[in-house]
């Protein structure tokens, strides 16, 4: 008698999986362009300093 | 304080070039366009396994981000030890790079596996050779990052870094190799020969070797070089505000 294989439904743990997978992206992505913000303003500020008399 | 002063030459000149900038947009562009069609491909091209139904397509990720990884480590050995021949501080940057984006890659490795192996291996984690040998590596990285924060001397913080990135690369090819060396694994091998106790391993079709193929470009080529790139701008940019603070205190 051939053997029947029943595929499981895992589809929940695939969405799940590229969730996660693309949160960790944009968290990586997200934290660098908020340090970016932050040294362009701290640039900014330091030559306002160099500015005044 | 002296009078206003235009930033100096050799600030101006590590700021990035409008047309390097241009060049990176535009790869950033190509590579999110590679990353999506990638997904896609994972997605719809190739058939549901018959074992593991959906959940399989992760895997499509889950290899390439760990290629990914591999890259972005690679470059930090080669800033490393560039940087303990030339002590140019464009070398640690780049060191400092690859750990960063290397580390994200990881972790997005590591979560995959756990929740691929939920359904497979009826848990989210085992103390497997593989498994264990990733997250060590994750922690060596993140123990690389802990430790530029904790010197404060720029050049003592740029040696030591460099020597230990270099270092901690051991644990990225102990990862690497361990399915193939250690046979009481349950981790498949995708590409090579299964360890005997493998579980939730599949065969390569020509249309799964395609996409595990072009995934692996888009994730060890186009994600980690767009990703350092920004990185090593980052870094330029806070080399630069600490020079600018500097020269400020000293005015």
């Amino acid at each position: 008698m051939p053997e029947t294989i029943v595929t499981p439904d895992t589809t929940a743990y695939l969405w799940l999986a590229l969730s996660l997978f693309f949160l960790v992206l944009f968290l990586f992505v997200a934290s660098m362009a908020l340090r970016a913000r932050s040294f362009r303003k701290d640039e900014a500020l330091i030559q306002q300093l160099r500015d005044e008399p | 304080m002296s009078a206003a002063q235009p930033l100096s030459t050799d600030l101006q000149a590590a700021a990035p070039s409008a047309a390097r900038t241009r060049v990176l947009k535009l790869l950033t562009v190509i590579t999110a366009i590679s990353i999506l069609f990638g997904v896609y491909l994972a997605l719809f091209a190739v058939g549901r396994d018959i074992e593991q139904g959906d959940v399989q397509r992760i895997f499509y990720l889950h290899i390439s981000s760990f290629a990914g990884a591999f890259v972005a480590f690679s470059c930090t050995v080669v800033g490393g030890l560039a940087y303990l021949r030339t002590r140019n501080a464009k070398w640690d940057a780049l060191a400092v790079a690859g750990v960063e984006v290397g580390l994200a890659l990881a972790l997005m490795n590591l979560i995959t596996g756990a929740v691929w192996a939920r359904p497979i291996w009826n848990t989210w984690w085992t103390w497997d050779p593989r498994l264990t040998s990733d997250a060590i590596m994750c922690l060596t990285y993140a123990a690389y990052l802990m430790l530029r924060q904790g010197i404060e001397n720029p050049e003592t913080m740029r040696r030591f870094a460099s020597v230990y990135g270099i270092l901690a690369f051991t644990t990225v090819i102990i990862t690497f190799i361990i399915t193939r060396i250690r046979p009481d694994t349950i981790h498949p091998v995708v590409i090579g020969a299964n360890p005997q106790n493998a579980q939730g391993a599949f065969g390569l079709t020509v249309s799964i070797s395609m996409v595990v193929s072009y995934n692996m470009v888009v994730w060890s080529v186009l994600v980690p070089w767009t990703l350092v790139w920004w990185r090593i701008r980052l870094e330029n940019m806070h080399q630069r505000v600490q020079t600018l603070r500097a020269r400020l205190m000293e005015e």
